[in-house]
């Protein structure tokens, strides 16, 4: 274990050196070694780079307004009731059959993927940037404010993540935002609790007494000195929020409080499966088959990461 | 010890505070009048105003206020303060939804509940450990690789996927499916209840186990290097003695804290859980009352829930001393 870390390390933090000759065969070598030490981790990076591609290109993208990807490969429409016959099995012109009103599986799985991933990264690029402000501020100011922080901090960890989730949402209206709010709201507290542990790490250090003492001021200090040093364990920490931020989505949809119709969702699917009659089992299956490839990819992605970037948390708890 | 406790209680208590406050806070913001709501379409504003008089909703939220005056701070009757004595008390209001005493609801609803996490527990712990031994026994074999692999698995499918597929299934297959609906006691009819509380459990036992496994193995792979483990080796132990009275023990100080952390994440997922298997338990009763937008029963629920899982914090704490005599609380 202690030479696969030993070997491993210096792959991943050498820089090939910009204008040096080889450069690229140097890259390729490295990341070689990388994928040969974590094969389950490129797994998971293929997974996860295959259903960002389907997202993109599966339902016709727009951006605002425009039609950027042509009109997308998915079969049949999001909400094309005449797709099928309701509550077909798996055929050829159906490969995922039909749910309840005859709408095709597969593509609702495709359209569906849009909508995880991009609430997925949005909510965990907020809630981690929210996260590292709130961590870096409590563990450099010390005192009362680390207190209130950290107080509002167990506050929010002594409590089940999904009624927090459901409440906020029901309060303020299931949507899109508030849906992104509320997971950027979850994954906020355990965020700012890691950074916090690594900001204290680095208030110590010489390099900030040095800024200190030539009179920088303390936001710069914060944002200059140490962000740049905490930044790196922070995205190792979102990359395993993914796949987390992935089920709270489908969760929330689940219990119909999630994104409303007609917008997909993976989650919402599964639900309406389950209340179809006859009982159409590929109708659940595959919508929640899609959630968990989606969120096994992040989070073998996320653990070899982290075993990248810090062995010395390999195999714990994400 | 006492010092330790106490002190950890009062910190419970500041954290029990502010999340009363945020959650009356929260959930005063919607736009909408209970009063409104309860006294139906045809109201006149008259008895509108009765209504809230009698739910006291006529009083200010916080019970201090500031005026221009000395002693500039005023306390009085609000409704925050009428809360949290309800809180105390147990006169929590009748729940509109229901058409039922909450206090009522919650002691007919808690066994249900109780029941499902101790049945999850049990077998979060009943599957986790042991594969989290074989896996570090038996480190980067096949084995380790299998079961490592399915716990990653297991961490990444949706609790309400796989009690979709337990419940329908079954169903399509064999036409058999749990008994559902009326809880059956455990006292009167033990296979019973086993056969309608087991699937449940063993759906929301599954992610738990599949962390504590990971945790168990890299806990157990950390204390195989000390090196009381090699003494015991050298002294001619059998490699399972060695494992078992050796290694475990001294390896379940993280399992048991995290067991303990897995309890407000259960308590969530027992939302959903319930909401399938159609179990009346705490999880749909605080999930009804959300849809129904009856707040006042959610805030008392979310403070209660935290009660718990503050308590089963300080417990999980507590019992680090049995698992490792040279903790000492100070």
């Amino acid at each position: 274990m202690a030479k696969d870390i030993a070997v491993a390390s210096p792959a991943f933090g050498a820089e090939a050196f910009p204008g040096e000759a080889g450069r690229w065969s140097r890259l390729a070598r490295q990341s070689w070694v990388l994928i040969r030490r974590n094969p389950l981790g490129f797994f998971g990076l293929m997974i996860i780079l295959a259903l960002v591609v389907i997202a993109l290109f599966g339902p016709p993208t727009r951006v605002f307004g425009y039609s950027v990807f042509g009109p997308g490969f998915a079969p049949f429409g999001l909400n094309e009731y005449t797709a099928g016959q309701p509550n077909e099995g798996m055929s050829l012109r159906h490969w995922f059959g039909t749910d309840r009103i005859g709408r095709d599986t597969l593509s609702r799985d495709i359209y569906g993927a849009q909508i995880s991933l991009s609430v997925a990264f949005i909510s965990v690029l907020g809630g981690s940037a929210l996260g590292t402000i709130a961590g870096i501020i409590s563990g450099y100011a010390g005192g009362t404010v680390d207190s209130l922080i950290q107080r509002a901090v167990d506050t929010a960890i002594a409590f089940p993540a999904l009624l927090l989730l459901l409440i906020i949402v029901q309060v303020l209206g299931p949507s899109f935002r508030t849906v992104v709010f509320a997971i950027m709201l979850g994954i906020f507290p355990g965020v700012t609790r890691v950074v916090r542990g690594a900001a204290l790490a680095e208030r110590n250090n010489q390099y900030v007494e040095a800024a200190r003492a030539i009179g920088a001021s303390t936001p710069r200090i914060l944002f200059r000195h140490i962000l740049p040093n905490v930044l790196a364990l922070a995205i190792v920490i979102m990359t395993t929020l993914l796949g987390a931020a992935i089920l709270a989505e489908a969760s929330l949809s689940f219990l119909g409080l999630g994104i409303p119709e007609p917008a997909a969702s993976w989650g919402r699917d599964v639900s309406q499966a389950r209340n179809s009659f006859p009982i159409n089992v590929s109708a659940a299956f595959f919508p929640g088959a899609a959630i968990a490839l989606t969120v096994f990819g992040f989070n073998m992605l996320g653990d070899a990461i982290r075993d990248i970037a810090d062995p010395r948390l390999r195999g714990s708890q994400s | 010890m006492q010092t330790f406790i106490l002190r950890r209680l009062m910190v419970g208590v500041v954290i029990l505070i502010f999340l009363s406050l945020a959650t009356f806070v929260l959930l005063h913001v919607v736009p909408g009048d209970p009063a409104k709501l309860r006294c139906g379409l045809s109201c006149q504003p008259e008895q509108v105003a009765a209504i809230r008089h009698q739910l006291g909703l006529d009083k200010p939220l916080f019970p201090i206020s500031f005026s221009g005056s000395l002693p500039f701070i005023e306390f009085g009757p609000s409704q925050y303060g009428d809360w949290v004595k309800s809180l105390f008390s147990g006169d929590l209001g009748v729940s509109q939804y229901y058409q039922q005493p909450v206090a009522t609801a919650l002691q007919n609803r808690f066994p249900v509940t109780f029941e499902l996490m101790v049945l999850t527990l049990i077998l979060t712990v009943l599957i986790g450990v042991p594969f989290g031994i074989v896996s570090a026994v038996f480190r980067n074999s096949a084995v380790d690789y299998l079961v490592r692999t399915t716990a990653i698995l297991g961490l990444s499918v949706p609790n309400f996927w796989l009690g979709t597929l337990v419940l329908i299934v079954p169903v399509a297959v064999w036409g058999y499916s749990p008994p559902l609906g009326r809880v059956i006691s455990f006292s009167a009819d033990p296979i019973g209840n086993l056969k309608q509380f087991g699937p449940p459990a063993a759906v929301l036992a599954l992610a738990s186990a599949a962390g504590i496994m990971r945790l168990a193995r890299s806990s157990l792979l950390e204390v195989m290097r000390q090196d009381y483990m090699r003494t015991a080796r050298a002294k001619g132990l059998k490699e399972r003695a060695v494992v078992l009275r050796h290694g475990l023990k001294n390896s379940l100080i993280p399992v048991v804290t995290v067991l303990g952390l897995q309890v407000a994440g259960l308590l969530g997922g027992a939302i959903i859980i319930e909401q399938i298997f159609t179990l009346p338990g705490l999880g749909q009763y605080v999930f009804q009352e959300l849809l129904y937008k009856d707040f006042q029963v959610v805030q008392t629920m979310t403070v209660y829930v935290g009660a718990i899982v503050i308590l089963m914090n300080l417990a999980v704490d507590v019992s680090y001393a049995w698992f490792d005599p040279r903790i000492r609380y100070s």
